[in-house]
């Protein structure tokens, strides 16, 4: 009855024994997909080798810690550091997916589980035009039209949940302005919603039939369908489709550069001014940075490659885990 | 999970159900009683008034719910309610990106727009177009896709189909981390490799391998989904009749899970088709028509976007917006050709 | 069949472009272009600065209106992206706003053979563009302005602002200050006057980019611009020309001379001419800029374009040479209409001889 993704692999790795006569066809093309593969592997080794190499003379000329400094300052003083660059980028893309995958989902779930399937497709249509719009145009509605209108729900958040530590607004700033971290977790969860929900709804719509027919037969309602028979197979393509939403809203560059309001402190309150992360910083201040600038900037990129990185290592961890347990509870 | 558990007592086939001019009913009940609240309390605010209300009509329903239909069906009104209500809430930004954008760039957008390039305008000038930009990214873009999407399709092939072990287990967790590589790294690798090394200069190529590294990860991971996907019933069926394993993957499994793939490759060209920080880099831009994508600057939309915005006059503004809708439909464009051209070519389709 | 189909539409789709390719055009304005017989062609690239785009726009459109075989493309990538282009060999001139740092001045002259040199193109002011309901008409002092973007200064109706202003209402609006989020040379002119002017008031240091204490930053001069325009209270520093074209009024300034002074086109040269000095070695006209100037707007620089005193490739030095004749001849006359100043006469003079010494 379960059907967990490992299980349906080790069915389809089995060699196929009954085939005929062209082994050779068959070595070739897997031997292409396997070179592919590798070139892949040199391809990032060849990134990683190139913002190591041009990191490490920076970080060796740094004259702060460059883990623990909150302060982004190569060019004069050259005392630079990654903390307050790495905590934002965590904050924004967690708060991002945070707002987007429940939002996804239940679009996901709508469109394949409830919309009458003439109109869902149309529907599924709509949601992929929110992935159609470039992130620059995202970035500059941002500034032009969504900023000023959140101005007023950042003063609700922090008169009416500021007793939540997120939404404190100690310096009384959420209803001046509005470029802060809230506001680039609004734009990333925008911008990631329609990656995770075309990968959810193309999952939970290829959920073999026989399941649902097997639950609608023993008088399960809807979502106790979409519980029990829906869900738990398609877990690891959402949790896929959520990893691809991450990894976009990580290194998000020009849309978050454009709404965020570049402090470099630690600070929970997402709702005060300022907030920052790596990529936007890399892009608001590659132009005007010089040598050492530079490569400090590329220094923090290789720190946003080992977020990812420990990031989906995490993330793998935890699918083990639920994977695990589901299975011992099925049986 | 497993659905004995669902199967228990509380159905019983006379059971009381709420038709659905009852439950209409209530909703609207619902909705009157909060506006009478802003009406006498010091509430106010149309988009306050839309968050109560929708509340108010959530709880109603499923208060009634509960009493009149029991436990389960409350829990099955409250999740349908839940999945409507965030596909309004998905169709929110959708709304207003699209109709700010077309609203401003329709001023500027006629065919001499699309015709022209910008060279010869003066920052004062209203004149002016996209041409040279369109040009570029569709180089850049169809390049990028060129390099990045059958090498996408093999390495997800050689994931699911082939790959065993520590290697295939390492290539799925690189393409994760790929993900993460922020635009700009990538276009700076670009940079330094293809410009400083090589000594080769700006091009559209040069930009548009910087796109190709983005697009990749998203290729092979949304690929990669789509394939497990595939029942392995029609795979067996495949081999009991004798077709050899390649053969099997490329007519069988990847036409099976056509739709989902384009739909992955679609994000991936969306994503890149808008990028800016990469191509600052690697194309630098130009105001003139480039056509040869291998040697010398050449502009791409968000390109011009990003560089009329940063203008201070209103003719440099209307520009960049009317630039931006281009763009926008472009993508547009692409996307429905590529549903018209997968929708005949399915094999199965649930 | 399904083949044929897709082929047909494929087909369909490269006629499609092709078609598209084909009807593009270059002309983007009607006005023809008259070559005369001493034009140079070809095609050279710059890249860098974004306070010298508008003008560099302007220069290029009408000097391609007087040689239509020149093709010059000037992209504004930011100062520190257009000196490591330049000393890269990917671009013939950059354009900053500051001098190069003696490890980038040594990159770049490996890559020419020869010195390159600055040539200053083009003066400017910083506007102090303010949004609040009321108020036409605003004097800040260095002190006060020091106040203003650290924070210690609240609103409106402060002191410290009315001392400034005898005689004025002010409102008691909080006040939103915007600064720019990216590096920025406009940044460090702003933050170096305050530094000079404002003195122990100022504790920021200047650069390109600083450690603000509050306030909001802003990517870009467009970015802190939107800012302004919708918040009531707020100001900002930045290019006047942005100021111009969103009708947002400036304050008159007062730096280390006696009076409050308005950002004109005069008063920046006027400024200049005391505050600007060429400390460059022989061709160099890189300069020292001083913000001890007592007379005219204290908050200008000078914008330069970094070139090879002698270029390896002898077209395109042509080109080079011809642009920049222009621009620092005739070229000064667009500088007023886009919120530059003309180059003060006695620096003119310098900045010509510079590039009719290029080769």
């Amino acid at each position: 009855m379960t059907r967990t993704a490992s299980s349906d692999q080790r069915v389809a790795r089995q060699p196929p024994k009954l085939t005929g006569g062209s082994s050779s066809a068959d070595a070739l093309f897997r031997g292409t997909t396997l070179a592919a593969s590798v070139f892949i592997l040199v391809v990032l080794a060849a990134v990683a080798a190139f913002l190591l190499f041009r990191a490490i003379p920076a970080i060796a000329a740094d004259k702060g810690n460059f883990l623990t400094t909150k302060i982004w300052d190569p060019d004069r003083s050259m005392v630079f550091g990654i903390a307050a660059l790495a905590f934002g980028t965590v904050l924004s893309s967690i708060l991002a997916l945070v707002i987007a995958v429940p939002v996804a989902i239940g679009v996901a779930l709508f469109i394949v589980e409830y919309a009458p399937p003439r109109l869902a497709r149309l529907l599924g249509y709509a949601v992929d035009m929110l992935a159609a719009v470039p992130s620059v145009v995202y970035g500059l509605w941002a500034v032009y039209f969504l900023l000023k209108r959140m101005i007023p729900l950042q003063r609700f958040l922090a008169d009416h949940f500021g007793w939540i530590p997120i939404f404190a607004d100690p310096g009384n700033k959420a209803g001046q302005y509005s470029q802060s971290i809230f506001a680039a977790s609004i734009i990333l969860a925008v911008m990631i919603l329609p990656i995770i929900s075309a990968i959810t709804r193309e999952v939970i719509a290829q959920v073999d039939p026989a399941q649902r027919e097997a639950a609608l037969a023993l008088g399960a309602t809807r979502w106790e369908v979409i519980r029990t028979a829906v869900l738990p197979p398609s877990r690891p393509g959402i949790t896929g489709g959520v990893m691809l939403g991450l990894g976009r809203a990580l290194g998000e560059t020009i849309a978050v550069a454009l709404v965020i309001g570049s402090t470099f402190s630690v600070s929970w309150h997402i709702l005060e001014p300022g907030g920052n992360t790596i990529a936007a910083n890399i892009a608001t201040r590659f132009g005007e940075a010089g040598s050492l600038g530079r490569s400090a900037l590329i220094a923090s990129g290789l720190v946003l490659f080992a977020i990812t990185l420990s990031v989906n290592l995490a993330a793998r961890a935890i699918i083990y885990r639920a994977g695990a347990v589901e299975r011992s509870a099925a049986v | 999970m497993s659905i004995s558990l669902i199967a228990a007592p509380a159905v019983s086939l006379r059971s009381r159900r709420l038709s659905s001019s009852v439950v209409l009913g209530y909703a609207a009940a619902a909705v009157v009683v909060t506006a009478a609240l802003f009406a006498v309390t010091p509430l106010g605010g149309r988009v306050d008034f839309a968050m109560v209300a929708a509340l108010a009509v959530i709880a109603t329903i499923v208060v009634v719910s509960w009493r009149v239909e029991g436990r389960r069906r409350a829990t099955n009104r409250l999740v349908t309610l839940g999945a409507a209500l965030s596909f309004l809430l998905a169709m929110l930004p959708l709304v207003a990106v699209l109709g700010y954008t077309l609203s401003r760039g329709i001023k500027r957008l006629s065919p001499n727009f699309l015709t022209h390039s910008m060279a010869g305008v003066g920052p004062l000038d209203s004149g002016g177009g996209v041409y040279h930009s369109i040009l570029g990214t569709v180089e850049q873009v169809g390049i990028a896709s060129l390099v990045s999407v059958p090498l996408g399709l093999l390495v997800a092939i050689y994931i699911t189909e082939y790959g065993r072990g520590r290697l295939a287990f390492s290539i799925r967790f690189f393409i994760d981390v790929m993900t993460g590589i922020p635009s700009i790294v990538a276009g700076l690798f670009i940079f330094a490799f293809w410009v400083l090394v090589l000594h080769r200069g700006f091009s559209g190529f040069a930009a548009a391998l910087s796109l190709a590294i983005l697009m990749l990860p998203v290729v092979v991971r949304s690929t990669e989904e789509m394939i497990r996907l595939v029942p392995n019933g029609l795979r067996e069926a495949s081999y009991a009749l004798g077709i050899p394993r390649w053969r099997t993957i490329v007519s069988v499994v990847l036409p099976t899970a056509l739709t989902g793939i384009t739909t992955g490759i679609m994000l991936a060209v969306a994503r890149v088709t808008g990028e800016t920080a990469p191509l600052l880099l690697t194309a630098s831009g130009n105001d003139f028509i480039h056509v040869n994508p291998f040697s010398g600057q050449q502009s791409a939309l968000p390109l011009f976007v990003f560089q009329q915005t940063q203008s201070a006059f209103d003719v440099a503004i209307d520009r960049a917006w009317a630039g931006a809708l281009t763009l926008i439909l472009i993508v547009i464009a692409l996307y429905v050709a590529a549903r018209l051209l997968t929708r005949r070519n399915t094999l199965v389709r649930r | 069949m399904r083949l044929i189909q897709k082929g047909a539409l494929a087909g369909l789709a490269a006629a499609s472009l092709v078609t598209v390719a084909g009807c593009g055009s270059d002309n983007g304005t009607t006005q023809a272009a008259s070559n005369s017989d001493s034009c140079v062609k070809g095609q050279i690239a710059g890249s860098g600065s974004t306070f010298q785009q508008n003008i560099e726009q302007q220069w290029i459109k009408d000097f391609a209106a007087k040689c239509s075989g020149a093709q010059i493309n000037y992209q504004g990538t930011g100062s520190g992206a257009g000196i490591e282009q330049f000393a890269a060999g990917t671009i013939d001139f950059a354009g900053s706003d500051a001098t190069m740092k003696p490890d980038e001045q040594a990159k770049a002259d490996a890559r020419c053979g020869s010195p390159a040199l600055h040539i200053p193109v083009t003066v400017g002011g910083v506007a102090i563009m303010y949004n609040l309901k009321g108020v036409d008409s605003l004097n800040l002092s260095a002190k006060t302005l020091a106040g203003i973007f650290q924070g210690s200064i609240k609103t409106w109706n402060d002191p410290q602002i009315a001392a400034d202003n005898p005689g004025a209402t002010l409102p008691s609006t909080p006040i939103a200050a915007y600064h720019r989020s990216d590096g920025s040379g406009t940044t460090k002119v702003f933050s170096g006057f305050l530094e000079t002017a404002a003195g122990s008031a100022w504790t920021l240091g200047s650069d390109k980019q600083l450690n603000w204490p509050g306030g909001q930053g802003a990517k870009g001069s467009d970015g802190v611009t939107a800012g302004v325009k919708q918040t009531d209270g707020a100001i900002t520093y930045v290019e006047l020309s942005f100021a111009k074209a969103n009708n947002l009024p400036t304050a008159k300034v007062k730096g280390a001379g006696a009076e409050f002074v308005e950002l004109t086109g005069q008063s920046v040269s006027d400024f200049l001419q005391s505050s600007f000095s060429i400390a460059g070695q022989g061709k160099d006209l890189a300069g020292k800029l001083e913000f001890t100037g007592t007379k005219g707007y204290p908050i200008s620089t000078v914008s330069y374009v970094i070139v090879c005193a002698k270029s390896k490739d002898a077209a395109k030095a042509n080109l080079v040479k011809a642009f920049l004749g222009y621009a620092v001849a005739e070229g000064q006359s667009s500088a007023d209409s886009l919120g530059f100043a003309p180059l003060p006469a006695a620096i003119a003079d310098k900045a010509k001889s510079t590039v009719n010494s290029l080769s």
